[in-house]
């Protein structure tokens, strides 16, 4: 019916023949081998955070007043999570994941959630063609085969459950079943987004499906007097496209995010202090009353329906590692995994139905609650 | 040969006549001697015996009496010859009994009896007389002190006042009592004073229980002083933990900011905070961390620092 598009080759460049050389050399000799991994790592770091730095500059200029929303982001590339963007409309969300999937480059696929979207909506549609034959086209989802590197899904939370859990496989295996066969995503990085306003005609998220994503992003109207100016008066940032059209593209190559994300995590070794400290974080997820947490008018025993799933921590210390890398660390301090705390455990912890429909006022105490509370050391 | 001529007579005779009377005037001499010379001193030289008014005594009344004794050099009274304390007879006792050497040869012997006569009438009585004894090398000396004669009244009224035939009878007129009031002031001045010095001082070292924040590095330095320089993980917990009880809440480097807002006086040892959160970081999350004496002493010293700063 129809073939997605191949797959791209590694590209021969400079550094790869380099890093190939040094490889041979490390697994012919041992001594030499970990003198010029330590090398390859370091050189290897300094690039790619330089490089993450720039890209997060150049997204600054585009998106004004969001620095804390675009690190976050910038966390989430390279530690190659899902991203939930929640904010009222028109705060940029939009505007940041174009300018991100610009920068990144590969294929980005966007798609509206509505209430009659339908699972089979993002792998194939059908049209009858010029010739007024029926055809079957590859969806959003397939179109750009293994080269999808952003997949944009706007308003998710107006689709209905089927459409996430299609999602769900895609964003934790990389690959959906059509056609009788798999299609993978190597790269694929979905961003999806939903606003706060409207509840109307919309579909709370399923908890397995907020829990693949890394983070939950709330986006807020700047309220720097200086960048509302900007953004009220500056024809710049009137015109959109020639805004995104102003970042460079294939900043970061988006084929090669998976290893170096996997170099960082491989390379920061948490101390013992460090994975008690984040085991204590974890455990007062469940039970925040354990650890002292006290939130008015609250009762804590039953404030707590499930805390965080070990996927979720594994990912909260995936994103505290890409911190601490990109504050130019190899090694992890408290510091980072607080600064990411919220961002990746907010939509994990489920509180009890009589509090639920206070969790935009609980949630930010509670979760400041247990870093207050927790001492490390 | 010399023949025994007129001058040989007459020399003879001269010395004869001095020897006449030079003895004459050696016996006169000694005779002048004899009648100029005392005798030698006695072994009391001194002996003064100082009493009361004699009279007016009442049942229960204090007599006291003073013995003045001077002696020769070598002479020590026998404190055996003194009356014993207690009962001498049915209505007098013998209260106190002071002997307080002045000097080498002057005592002082002062005696306290208590009377516990009754008359009915104005009688006569007297304290008995008793001999004080010294002693010289063997030989014994005697003192005697006299008998001491007085009156006594007696305490009930007239016979010409009687209720019912009983004895008129009636308390002493009560004493004026001597104002308090000032004693009171000074008292309760001092006690006011004393409290408010011990509440400073209970603030001051956080001995309150509702400002226990300002002994807070006061315990952790006493612990650290019990421990040795290999133990460094402790000795950082211990000001952790210090730290995060004084802070309200666990207490990182990235906070201090924070931490400098609510307790300003920190702001001081900004540098020393930085370099305890650094040091702290290295060995707690660093796993490589440099330690040595300098490290364990910059601890003390900043805990030190942090006691002296909580006190104010």
């Amino acid at each position: 019916m129809f073939s997605p598009k191949p797959k791209r080759r590694q590209s021969l460049t400079v550094s790869n023949v380099l890093l190939r050389l040094i490889d041979f050399i490390a697994s012919a000799q041992p001594c030499a081998g970990a003198f010029f991994k330590t090398m390859k790592t370091d050189s290897l770091f300094t690039d790619w955070r330089d490089k993450a730095l720039q890209f997060e500059s150049n997204i600054n200029q585009v998106v004004i007043g969001q620095s804390a929303t675009i690190r976050n982001v910038l966390i989430a590339i390279f530690a190659r999570g899902h991203v939930l963007l929640e904010g009222g409309v028109g705060v940029g969300k939009t505007t940041l994941l174009r300018a991100v999937a610009q920068g990144l480059g590969g294929s980005y696929q966007r798609i509206e959630g509505t209430i009659d979207l339908m699972p089979a909506d993002l792998i194939y549609y059908t049209y009858l063609n010029q010739e007024g034959r029926p055809c079957v086209d590859p969806g959003p989802l397939l179109k750009e085969g293994e080269q999808l590197s952003t997949f944009f899904f706007n308003e998710i939370n107006r689709a209905r459950p089927q459409v996430h859990s299609l999602l769900l496989r895609a964003m934790s295996e990389g690959s959906v079943s059509a056609f009788n066969r798999e299609y993978r995503f190597p790269h694929i990085q979905v961003f999806a987004d939903r606003n706060r306003v409207e509840r109307e005609e919309t579909f709370e998220l399923p908890a397995a499906a907020r829990d693949r994503f890394l983070m939950e992003i709330n986006v807020n109207t700047p309220v720097d007097d200086a960048v509302l100016d900007e953004l009220m008066f500056n024809p710049r940032f009137h015109d959109v496209d020639s805004l995104i059209a102003g970042i460079d593209r294939d900043s970061l190559k988006y084929y090669e995010l998976n290893d170096i994300s996997g170099l960082i995590q491989k390379t920061l070794e948490p101390s013992p202090r460090l994975r008690s400290y984040a085991l204590d974080l974890w455990k007062a997820s469940a039970d925040p009353g354990q650890y002292g947490v006290k939130l008015s008018d609250v009762e804590m025993p039953s404030l707590i329906q499930a805390g965080a799933s070990p996927r979720g921590m594994s990912y909260f210390i995936k994103a505290a590692k890409v911190r601490a890398w990109l504050n130019n660390r190899t090694v992890l301090l408290p510091e980072d995994v607080q600064a990411v705390y919220h961002v990746t455990m907010a939509h994990r912890i489920f509180l009890a139905p009589v509090y639920a429909y206070r969790k935009d006022e609980l949630m930010p105490q509670l979760i400041n609650g247990i870093l207050d509370a927790v001492a490390a050391p | 040969m010399r023949s025994a001529g007129p001058f040989y007579s007459a020399d003879k005779c001269f010395i004869s006549q001095i020897l006449k009377y030079g003895r004459f005037f050696l016996v006169y001499s000694l005779f002048l001697l004899v009648a100029c010379s005392e005798g030698l001193p006695p072994p009391i030289e001194r002996f003064e015996f100082e009493t009361p008014k004699p009279f007016g005594y009442v049942i229960g009344d204090k007599i006291r009496h003073r013995l003045i004794i001077e002696t020769r050099s070598g002479i020590h009274l026998e404190s055996a010859s003194l009356p014993t304390k207690g009962d001498l007879n049915r209505w007098l006792s013998v209260d106190q009994i002071t002997v307080r050497p002045v000097s080498e040869h002057l005592s002082e012997i002062e005696l306290t009896y208590q009377v516990f006569y009754a008359p009915l009438e104005v009688k006569m009585l007297s304290i008995p007389g008793f001999t004080l004894r010294f002693k010289q090398g063997e030989q014994s000396i005697e003192q005697l002190v006299p008998e001491w004669p007085f009156t006594v009244s007696p305490i009930h009224e007239l016979g010409v006042r009687k209720e019912d035939g009983n004895t008129y009878r009636r308390p002493d007129a009560t004493p004026t009592l001597i104002s308090s009031q000032n004693a009171w002031r000074a008292l309760s001045g001092s006690l006011a004073l004393g409290m408010i010095s011990g509440w400073l001082l209970a603030f001051r070292y956080g001995y309150f229980i509702g400002f226990s924040r300002r002994s807070i590095f006061s315990r952790a330095n006493r612990q650290l002083k019990k421990l040795q320089p290999n133990e460094l993980g402790l000795a950082l917990m211990i000001i952790h933990q210090a730290f995060n009880q004084l802070n309200h809440k666990p207490l990182f480097k990235h906070r201090l900011s924070e931490f400098y807002r609510r307790r300003p006086e920190f702001k001081e040892i900004g540098p020393d905070l930085e370099w305890f959160f650094n040091f702290s970081n290295d060995y707690f999350f660093g796993g490589n961390p440099s330690v040595g004496a300098d490290e364990w002493s910059a601890l003390r010293r900043l805990c030190q620092r942090c006691v002296e700063l909580e006190r104010g």
